[in-house]
């Protein structure tokens, strides 16, 4: 839930923490950063994060576009948590793979560009 | 099976497991997953969702893509983890190159007066500023104990040039020290080419050494950024180039621009000016946040948005030329296509991670000491010796593996960096923390205000962009450049 | 130097024949180099450095490439210095053709794979001691300085230990000759074995390995053999580990052509190794004509495809060439990729071609095809340059 108050000239978005862990909403919130300074509180079971422009105000037109974007990246922040998380340890198995110590005999395959051949 | 006859063969359950990927919106409509290894593919907006809330029909030829591309795998642990891994390293081979790029700072004097100079010059006679034979020799030491195999020699200055005669002791005894170490030297000199004359030109000649110079467009440009204290300077540099392009081929002589707050407003003359004399390629470089460049601010302070907005501009103009029959490169561009575009890795020290500080490149100064990068020894000038190493005359060891390098190593992986982590376009970008030092008061950096950022990431979705529309030609165009 | 003489008579009906010979009785063929030939006698020396007359005694019989034929059907290529094989039922073939650069030691007919289009069907017979005995006397015939010798079958790598002994001898007997080995290299999965291979084998030897599609159940389809693609993807990285030369083999079919681009990008980024990607145009016989209905593509219809890949590849440096199609039904910007491919023996052009400008750089159609192109297209005008 989004809510946008006038008079404080503040944007108070209420995400649900059993959908939106505190990564997903660090993340999220961390590009929001260069024009707004956030404010993150954990409560219940939910998460409220204020958001305040750091100079001039937010009128409708941008809050409009600022909820459509919050609710987009929240989703496509979520969908990176899940990769970033599922994949964690085959990521470490092919870094582990690529630079493991092979036998003697056998040399590293790396590539070069048929130009420098 | 009857002969000939063909077998439809079982396709195996539905279920499919994530390979790391990463994802970013190009324009209104599509977005790009970007694996592990840079390949990329361009879909709907959305499809990293689909495919990540296991929607995508294992039917599909799609499916088969993802797969084969190591975005998603049947097996928990992928059939083709050795073919990935191989990629992988191949990627970061550049690591085994430890330390390619050896700049050799052999004096700070200058004779010209750049308003955005990003070492702040000395006066032109005092010698206070030169490097002790002593420690060229010790230099030379530190240089040859680098495990690669290739290394690139570059002196720098202020201006080298009135120093030749050390350039030529350098030289001279490198090639002498090389009988044992055998190892593939390349050789530049930086320099604005005033000073040169055809002794100096024969011995480049003869040694295959590059000339790399300053050209910063056309007269009006070149003149107003660098006042030559004795008068303008782009006659000079152009006779000098003239002078020099009928001794020694043009292939081995190359020419960097920055671009100053003038320059953003006449990309095409720039390029034309660089076509005029004679070269194929530019590299469009934004002005760095160091040296007499962090001074200038009033002069010199643009957003990066002018510079990213003249960067496209320039961009399409060269990819006109080049649909014209002009073969016309930009550095940058090309540098990043090959990441985008190929499996292989990229000697550029900006665009790697980890960093190419140390493990790329180092510095050994005229003064004695050996700087993480050519932006560290800058930030001495100005009296920061954050990233000072040590000593020239310190052990090998200590100045390479010590605390310093370690330290600086630490915030030197995208991978690791806030904001960067997930960020799609981190295979083709790279991590800068002395940079991020400077501008931003910290290794780590702060990604929302970052210049480095905003540019690269402007400039990395215009490129996919521009590959994914490709309606003029420019597929067939960045391929020829890498 | 000992002589023998054999004689072959042949009864007017049928082709029963009767041979004569000391030391035929033991052995089922004699293979040996042609010293001198005539339509009724020829003259062969095997590698103990026999001279081995045959004649022909029936007035109506001749040699002739395949049999000793009825005279009407004669058509003699059999010339000096060529290495032929004589069956004792009259049986002729050439094992080598002296001055060919196509010849090859076809190892085995056995196959792991069942190819869709496969122009020569495996067979499960065991043949591998039999084809090993032959292709070694054929090594001991030919000449040390060939500058090229295929092996083939069937698929190569069945032989196991025996492959190795073959390359060990061509390594160590013709150290300038280029060994062209056709394998669907899925035995390259297996590490140890890459790695004992290339002990054995020679630095200019190339395996041709082919690779139908970058998606994996594709491929798999078209060799009808589950985990194909996953074993000869692998197999390339070993092959490349191991420093094995490598060439890329795409037939082209109804099942792949939509994506060849994608192939051929598939190829850059994981394969950049690879010396040299041949795209190629189908053999209709074997398995190609049983199963035409399902691969069967005119080149009109994928030129484009193919055009795109070719390009692509060799924009990146990639050597890339066209084989088996003839010239008019190729792109003119491809042109410069195509390559006259088909085995002269093979090789057939038709009527229209008498008109043709460029019969000469047109590696023209398979006589072996059974499905012909249908709109063959006499080029006019020389505009090779274009
Ligand atoms: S610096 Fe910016 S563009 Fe580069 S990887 Fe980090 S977040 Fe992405
Ligand atoms: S007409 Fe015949 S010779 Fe000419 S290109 Fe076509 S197939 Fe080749």
């Amino acid at each position: 839930m989004i809510t946008y108050s006038k008079e404080r000239n503040l944007i108070t978005c209420l995400v649900d923490s059993s959908i939106y862990n505190m990564d997903i909403i660090f993340k999220c919130f961390y590009w929001y950063g260069k024009l707004f300074s956030i404010e993150i509180c954990k409560k219940e079971d939910f998460v409220e994060i204020l958001i305040e422009k750091k100079e001039g105000i937010i009128d409708e037109v941008m809050f409009n576009k600022l909820r459509l974007k919050i609710k987009q990246d929240l989703i496509d922040f979520k969908t990176r948590d899940i990769v970033t998380k599922e994949t964690k340890s085959v990521r470490e198995l092919i870094i582990a793979k690529a630079f493991s110590n092979l036998s003697d005999e056998e040399e590293d395959i790396i590539f070069t560009s048929p130009v420098d051949r | 099976m009857k002969k000939g006859i063909p077998n439809k063969l079982k396709s195996s359950n539905g279920y499919y497991y994530l390979l790391p990927f990463r994802f970013e919106r190009i324009n209104q409509e599509k977005e790009i997953l970007i694996n592990e290894v840079g390949d990329y593919l361009i879909c709907d907006i959305g499809t990293a969702s689909k495919i990540v809330n296991r929607q995508i029909d294992v039917k599909s030829n799609f499916f088969g893509e993802l797969i084969s591309n190591y975005f998603i795998s049947k097996e928990p642990i992928p059939a083709l983890l050795n073919l990935l891994a191989n990629r992988y390293r191949t990627k970061k081979s550049f690591i085994d190159n430890f330390t390619g790029l050896h700049i050799f700072v052999l004096t700070l004097r200058c004779n010209h007066l750049c308003h955005y100079c990003q070492v702040s010059r000395k006066n032109e006679k005092n010698e206070l500023f030169d490097m002790q034979y002593e420690n060229i020799d010790l230099s030379i030491n530190l240089m040859f104990k680098t495990p690669s195999v290739a290394i690139t020699m570059e002196f720098q200055g202020g201006e080298p040039l009135l120093v030749f005669n050390k350039i030529k002791y350098s030289i001279e005894r490198v090639k002498k020290l090389n009988k044992i170490h055998n190892k593939k030297i390349n050789y530049v000199i930086c320099t604005n080419l005033t000073l040169v004359n055809d002794e100096i030109l024969t011995y480049c000649l003869d040694n295959d050494i590059l000339i790399s110079t300053s050209l910063d467009g056309p007269k009006n440009i070149h003149d107003e950024n660098r006042l030559r204290s004795n008068g303008p300077s782009y006659e000079s540099v152009v006779n000098a180039l003239n002078f020099a392009k009928k001794r020694i081929p043009l292939d081995r002589i190359s020419a960097l621009m920055t671009t100053t707050r003038m320059a953003l407003n006449h990309p095409k003359e720039i390029i034309d000016s660089y076509i005029e004399n004679g070269f194929n390629h530019i590299f469009l470089r934004a002005i760095s946040p160091y040296g007499f460049a962090a001074k200038n601010k009033n002069k010199n302070e643009y957003e990066t948005e002018k510079f990213v907005e003249f960067f496209k501009i320039a961009l399409d103009y060269i990819i006109k030329l080049n649909n014209e029959g002009v073969y016309f490169v930009e550095d940058y561009t090309a540098l990043i296509l090959k990441k985008i575009l190929t499996p292989f890795p990229i000697g550029f020290v900006d665009l790697q991670s980890p960093s190419g500080l140390i493990n790329g490149v180092v510095v050994y100064n005229y003064d004695g000491y050996v700087y993480a990068s050519d932006e560290a020894r800058m930030l001495a000038e100005s009296g920061d010796y954050s990233f000072r190493l040590g000593k020239i005359s310190d052990n090998y060891n200590d100045l390479f593996y010590g605390e310093k390098a370690k330290e600086i190593s630490e915030n030197g992986s995208l991978e690791a960096l806030p904001g960067c982590s997930e960020c799609a376009f981190q295979v083709y970008c790279g991590a800068d923390p002395i940079r991020n030092y400077v501008s931003q008061g910290d290794t780590v950096g702060y990604r929302p205000t970052s210049n480095h950022c905003f540019k690269n990431k402007s400039i990395i979705s215009h490129i996919i962009n521009l590959i994914n529309d490709g309606r003029n030609n420019e597929n067939e165009i960045f391929r020829s450049w890498i | 130097m000992m002589v023998g003489i054999m004689k072959m008579k042949y009864l007017d009906h049928g082709f029963k024949i009767i041979i004569e010979t000391f030391n035929m009785i033991a052995k089922s063929y004699i293979i040996g180099v042609v010293e001198d030939i005539d339509l009724h006698s020829i003259t062969l020396k095997n590698k103990e450095g026999f001279l081995i007359k045959i004649e022909v005694t029936s007035e109506n019989f001749v040699f002739s490439d395949y049999f000793i034929r009825p005279k009407k059907f004669s058509k003699l290529s059999v010339s000096k210095l060529d290495i032929i094989k004589i069956e004792k039922r009259g049986g002729v073939k050439i094992l080598f053709k002296h001055g060919s650069n196509d010849n090859l030691l076809f190892v085995t007919d056995q196959c792991n794979s069942s190819c869709l289009m496969c122009s020569q069907p495996p067979k499960n017979v065991d043949d591998i001691e039999y084809f090993y005995k032959i292709n070694n006397e054929i090594l001991s015939l030919i000449p040390k300085d060939i500058e090229v010798i295929g092996i083939s079958g069937g698929e190569p790598t069945l032989l196991g230990e025996k492959l190795n002994l073959i390359l060990k001898r061509l390594k160590l007997e013709f150290p300038n000759t280029r060994v062209h080995i056709l394998s669907n290299g899925r035995k390259f999965f297996d590490k140890n074995y890459v790695s004992r291979l290339s002990l054995d084998i020679n630095k200019l030897a190339t395996f041709g390995i082919p690779l139908y599609s970058d998606i994996a159940t594709i491929h798999d389809y078209v060799v009808q053999a589950k985990n194909a693609f996953y074993q000869t993807a692998i197999g390339l990285h070993n092959a490349a580990r191991f420093g094995l030369n490598i060439e890329i083999r795409i037939v082209i079919t109804k099942l792949n052509y939509e994506r060849l681009p994608k192939l051929a990008k598939y190829i850059f980024m994981n394969y950049p190794f690879v010396e040299h990607v041949a795209f190629m145009g189908v053999e209709y016989t074997g398995f190609a004509v049983v199963n035409s209905e399902l691969i069967k593509v005119n080149p009109d219809v994928y030129m484009d495809q193919l055009k795109e890949a070719v390009l692509f590849l060799n924009s990146m440096k990639i050597n890339t060439s066209i084989y088996n199609l003839p010239l008019c039904l190729v792109h003119r910007k491809l042109w410069p990729f195509s390559v006259k491919s088909i085995s002269d023996w093979k090789q057939e052009y038709s009527n229209d071609c008498k008109l043709c400008e460029e019969v000469n750089i047109c590696g023209g159609f398979f006589r072996t095809s059974r499905l012909k192109y249908n709109n063959i297209n006499p080029i006019l005008e020389k505009k090779y340059n274009e």
